[in-house]
């Protein structure tokens, strides 16, 4: 059942939230002047970034939640796991070889995909054994893919030709400079898609709360919802990391901050990630483009910076369980 | 009349086999106590009941239906189960008790219906902890927390209640508090219930059928008069053990001796003959 203290308001504290950093983002210092180049900047540029960042934001701190709530872990997410380094891997030997110029964009989100796959494989192998999944071990691994792919993605640049350097540089370096409304179309389908799939398996995930015993005789498929969760976090967070390069630790935070404002419900920090992940990821692309003006800072090392601090904090304060 | 048949039950995990060939009937609305020293397969046995160790061989039929046959949905709808600890405590009561109406939401149900809301109230009322439905479980006593487990299972409806030693880890008030509802519902709502236990007096006093393990066989089974005798006990346990009648149910009592005691005793027993 829900939680109805203040629900009402702190949802609409939220929407307020995000609704204001959007139209910062949109009419920063364009507000009094309305002209022909204003309307442009804002319509062409501004307008696709602000939706990719909602959408991404969003996005990531979906894949958070649902994979926390599967591996019963606070400290998981696409990041920590290294779905996110995978992915990246993929998409960079997608652009290294020029993939989307001749199959489209869609094309990268495949090879992220696959990458995130590869990763997901590794994990299976070394921290799972008889459906027991050892947290520690996962964590560590998953830490492990991160690092092997941020190499990996040094050695895909520095033996990538000139011609491609650009692209790979440019989308390494983790913005939302790149929005276009036909991706950010794409993209909004396999969110919102994957925000369906979740939701109709919040209840089994509430159950899975209670540990194995009591989710399986409660009647739930364990392994189903693991293999459907996980292949679909995997899939959104690689169609991300193939329009923004790696933003880390959305997922990590958002989730995080919605189980404290809210209740340990998926039915609600669902959404509330959703739009809370949203909030984070426009409010930091908007400081990242503005703290060093008019030079503009990947938007990761600003989510990294907070995340990082963040998940040092939960460690502290949790411990590995 | 049958209620639950088991067949030549064989069960473990991975390479170990810890049950062979467990083969018993149960008629409706009995309550089953399973005993026997530790590693002998209790929680083995109830881990097969309630599917979530798969068995090697054998089969359980529940009301003449096979069990292994039925899919995950269905069987919760007749089984529920409760394990030593209760792991997820950081929910309110109310929704905790709620969550075991999941095996009866309808296919992409996402909220629960009013109907599911009154039974849960239903047996908050009757475990009288309907006082503590917007309270973290984390802020109860063990003993409490063992009973929102329990009132949770129920509300899944079940024919058949598995529970594995319920009131372990509590002390003698909520022992007996807790077995004194399950054993209500056990009379009252025929509901049949198997548990382990390990306390054996408690055994005896609140199930009408024990089944004794040992190394994974089913040493014995019957009432606990066939059951609790010292010469059984005796060889189970490898200890001297005294049985005796409670004066006020009439079951048997099982009573240990220390080491000391029975030296002196026989001292006693020496003294008086010479």
């Amino acid at each position: 059942m829900m939680n109805k203290d203040h629900f009402v308001a702190k949802i609409f504290i939220i929407f307020f939230l995000t609704f204001c950093i959007i139209s910062l983002q949109l009419f920063y210092d364009t507000f009094p002047l309305v002209n022909d180049i204003n309307t442009t900047i804002i319509a062409e540029i501004r307008l696709p970034r602000a939706i990719l960042g909602l959408l991404a934001g969003g996005g990531l701190a979906l894949c958070g939640t649902v994979l926390q709530g599967v591996f019963r872990n606070n400290l998981v997410e696409p990041y920590t796991l290294g779905i996110s380094g995978g992915s990246a891997v993929g998409v960079a030997l997608g652009l290294m070889v020029n993939f989307q110029t001749f199959l489209g964009f869609s094309s990268l989100i495949i090879a992220g995909f696959l990458g995130a796959l590869f990763s997901l494989f590794i994990l299976y192998i070394v921290a799972i054994r008889n459906h027991k999944i050892d947290t520690k071990n996962l964590l560590l691994i998953g830490v492990m893919i991160s690092f092997i792919s941020s190499s990996l993605l040094m050695l895909i640049l520095s033996i990538s030709k000139v011609e491609n350097l650009h692209g790979i540089v440019f989308w390494i370096m983790g913005s939302l400079g790149n929005a276009e409304n036909n991706i950010n179309f794409i993209l909004f389908f396999i969110v919102s898609s994957g925000f369906v799939i979740f939701y109709l398996l919040a209840n089994d995930l509430n159950a899975m709360q209670f540990g194995y015993e009591k989710s399986f005789t409660l009647g739930v498929n364990i392994d189903v919802v693991i293999k459907i969760t996980i292949i679909t976090a995997s899939f959104i967070t690689a169609s991300i990391v193939s329009v923004t390069g790696m933003v880390g630790f959305i997922g990590l935070v958002v989730p995080h901050l919605m189980r404290k404002l809210f209740y340990k419900d998926f039915r609600i920090l669902l959404p509330t990630s959703f739009l809370g992940g949203g909030f984070f990821l426009t409010a930091s692309d908007f400081l990242a483009s503005k703290i060093i003006y008019p030079n503009e800072l990947p938007v990761g090392v600003i989510t990294g910076i907070v995340g990082g601090i963040f998940f040092i904090y939960i460690f502290k304060k949790e411990r590995i369980r | 009349m049958e209620f639950i048949r088991i067949e030549n039950l064989v069960s473990g995990y991975k390479d170990q086999f810890l049950l062979k060939s467990i083969t018993l009937t149960l008629p409706k609305s009995s309550f089953l106590g399973i005993i026997g020293p530790n590693g002998s397969g209790k929680t083995t046995l109830l881990k097969t009941i309630a599917g979530i160790l798969k068995p090697f061989s054998g089969t359980i039929y529940l009301n003449h239906r096979d069990l292994f046959s039925l899919n995950n949905k269905d069987r919760s709808r007749k089984i529920a189960y409760v394990s030593q600890f209760v792991d997820n405590k950081d929910i309110k009561v109310m929704d905790y008790v709620l969550a075991g109406r999941l095996p009866h939401f309808k296919k992409f149900q996402i909220f629960e219906t009013q109907k599911d809301i009154e039974i849960s109230h239903k047996f908050m009322n009757f475990f009288g902890i309907e006082k503590f439905k917007d309270r973290f479980m984390y802020e109860l006593s063990g003993g409490q927390q063992q009973v929102v487990a329990i009132c949770s299972a129920l509300v899944q409806e079940p024919e058949l209640l598995l529970l594995d030693e319920p009131t372990a880890h509590l002390d003698l008030n909520y022992q007996i508090k807790i077995l004194d509802l399950i054993q209500e519902l056990n009379t009252q709502m025929n509901i049949s219930i198997i548990s382990i236990f390990h306390d054996l007096n408690l055994a005896s006093e609140y199930c009408n059928y024990l089944a004794l393990l040992r190394d994974g066989e089913l040493f014995k089974f019957g009432t606990p008069r066939e059951v609790l005798r010292y010469d059984i006990l005796e060889e189970i346990y490898k200890t001297v053990i005294v049985t005796d009648i409670n004066p006020v149910s009439g079951n048997p009592i099982v009573l240990p001796a220390s080491k000391m005691s029975l030296k002196s005793s026989l001292q006693d027993d020496y003294d008086d003959r010479t």
